[in-house]
């Protein structure tokens, strides 16, 4: 973000904006937006004057630069006439999140950078500027780089998602993408809760579908299998799981149901398969609540849901 | 019977604590509380209590200043020497003390440490009797004549840890997202500077501009060594006058001074309180 923005030099490699190499540019020549995780909002300039500032740096003329202002502040939703006048200080942390959006793009940046500007706040705060910050970005059309540790943001705001793990980058891709189909343990946690169960063996069924051997059960994979015919690990979200109080037709999983529980509309609930492995579920159904701790149930896999983890 | 005891101790060390306490202040306002008690006497003799109070020597004071012709006792151009010194040196520690300030706070090179500790205390702690021979020794050698300025350059030496302890803390409170933003809104790194920077820490400058000003102001020491006849600093006019002519006159200018640097602190405090300088 900071070598992007121009703050800090590479040490190494190049970096292209819009196919344009920017080494060497100094951050004020480079027309790169950068909202701070701090916000960086001046405590000494009330709102107008922090939202036009940048104007002012770039020589734009005084009656510009009010309208300007005015224009940004109602996109943030900050009428000038009423925040306008205000120092900082007098601001709650969601509206100095919008000072500093405000300001960002006053300038009409070619590339908005975030560097996880809502981490400060709340969470309810958080997904409505969230939201909001996405239709602002959508409305403007203006390319926008949001760093967060976040996965819910991530998936919310983005049309495409970079996992990077450890300075690297692990995988790109749309947010269902990722989420779907994740490439590697790392990106699979990462994104929510998956279920990772040991396979014991896999065999190929008549139509082509891949299965696989798990505990005393079975359950088909999404995925080609190459070459391989034992062991691996196949991924599951817990809410592809679904609870059978029968044993259904063609393959399936059982266990013991250990622990259940209710929150925000969801059971979760934890099952025990008979080798000892534990599956997550998490359903709108109360199967697992009805039937209670201890009993036995079947698990079902929505289908295409299983996948192999590659790595 | 314990419980007696260590109340009674507590007792008897909270009278000592407060007696102690009442004695030191008296040590310390006893002669200023004096200086300003003889000023107003009606006699020329040196009696303590002032047998009468009277504004004679207010008014001789006065008539000593407003006088063009009284050439003798210059104590109007010692005042206006003494301005123009504490301003001078205010002047050169400000323009020298906030870029040297922020290159101690922002830059991470080699022994800055060391650079900083040095300059925050050295000058505090050297001797300001060996500084002035060193300087009396130094401009004679050298048999430059600056006038004026050969004060304004020692006392600037003992000023800027003043100037630069204030501008270093106001630096520190800053947070460097804040230059950072404004660099990515445009604005280059000397308005980074002048536009964030500066009036973020106006308030150190301004209290160490005051400390400056008054320490330079009241300065004894080294101006005794640096005066020469056309530069006659007011500290080194008191000393002479005390010496010489020991009239009650020196107690009025004396408690005038008092009462410019008491102005001055009043009127710095009030504009840029403790609390902003601190920020």
């Amino acid at each position: 973000m900071r070598l992007i923005a121009g703050l800090d030099e590479p040490t190494g490699g190049d970096i292209e904006v819009f196919g344009k190499s920017v080494n060497g540019q100094p951050p004020h020549r480079r027309n790169i937006g950068l909202v701070f995780q701090s916000l960086a909002i001046f405590p000494h300039m009330s709102v107008h004057k922090n939202v036009a500032f940048g104007l002012r740096m770039k020589g734009v003329e005084r009656r510009t630069i009010d309208q300007k202002v005015e224009e940004v502040l109602d996109l943030v939703h900050l009428p000038a006439a009423e925040y306008g006048a205000r120092m900082p200080s007098q601001l709650s942390g969601g509206q100095l999140q919008r000072v500093a959006l405000a300001r960002t793009l006053a300038t009409e940046p070619s590339l908005v950078l975030f560097d996880e500007p809502m981490a400060a706040l709340d969470r309810r705060l958080r997904d409505y500027m969230a939201v909001e910050l996405r239709s602002i970005q959508k409305s403007l059309n203006v390319a926008a780089v949001y760093v967060t540790h976040d996965q819910e943001t991530a998936s919310a705001m983005s049309d495409r998602i970079v996992i990077m793990e450890a300075g690297k980058v692990v995988q790109v891709g749309t947010p269902e993408e990722v989420y779907e189909r994740p490439g590697n343990r790392f990106v699979a946690t990462f994104l929510g809760d998956m279920n990772f169960l040991e396979a014991g063996s896999v065999g190929v069924w008549s139509d082509g579908s891949r299965t696989v051997h798990i505990a005393d059960g079975s359950l088909v994979v999404a995925d080609e299998i190459s070459g391989r015919r034992e062991g691996g690990s196949v991924m599951v979200r817990p809410e592809h799981v679904e609870l059978m109080t029968l044993e259904p037709n063609g393959p399936g999983l059982s266990g013991r149901i250990s622990e259940t529980q209710f929150s925000s509309g969801f059971y979760r609930s934890r099952i025990c398969l008979s080798d000892g492995q534990e599956v997550l579920t998490r359903s709108t159904e109360n199967t697992a609540v009805v039937c209670g701790v201890g009993a036995k149930i079947w698990l079902k896999i929505k289908q295409g849901r299983a996948r192999m983890l590659r790595s | 019977m314990d419980e007696n005891t260590s109340i009674g101790r507590a007792g008897v060390e909270a009278t000592v604590i407060k007696a102690l306490t009442w004695f030191l202040l008296l040590l310390l306002l006893l002669p200023i509380a004096m200086v300003l008690a003889m000023s107003f006497t009606s006699v020329t003799t040196l009696q303590f209590p002032p047998p009468e109070l009277s504004l004679r020597w207010y008014a001789d004071v006065w008539s000593m200043v407003s006088d063009e012709q009284n050439d003798f006792t210059r104590l109007r151009e010692s005042f206006e020497t003494s301005f123009v010194i504490a301003a001078a040196t205010s002047l050169v520690c400000l323009v020298a003390g906030v870029p040297a300030s922020y290159a101690l706070v922002r830059f991470r090179f080699l022994g800055h440490r060391v650079v900083e500790e040095l300059l925050l205390s050295v000058p505090i702690i050297f001797p300001t009797v060996v500084l002035g021979v060193a300087l009396l020794v130094i401009v004679s050698m050298s048999g430059l004549d600056l006038g004026i300025f050969q004060i304004v350059v020692a006392h600037s030496i003992i000023g800027l840890p003043f100037m630069m302890r204030n501008c270093v803390a106001a630096l520190h409170g800053i947070d460097p997202s804040l230059q950072e933003a404004a660099k990515t809104l445009g604005a280059s790194s000397i308005r980074a500077f002048t536009e964030i920077i500066l009036p973020l820490i106006r308030g150190g400058m301004s209290s160490g501009v005051l400390l400056v000003f008054i320490l330079s102001f009241n300065e004894f020491t080294l101006s005794y060594f640096l005066y020469t006849i056309d530069v006659f600093p007011l500290s080194i006019w008191l000393f002479q006058q005390s010496n010489t002519s020991f009239s009650p006159a020196i107690f009025a200018v004396s408690s005038l001074m008092i009462v410019i640097n008491i102005a001055v602190i009043l009127i710095v405090d009030k504009a840029f309180g403790t609390q902003k300088a601190a920020r």
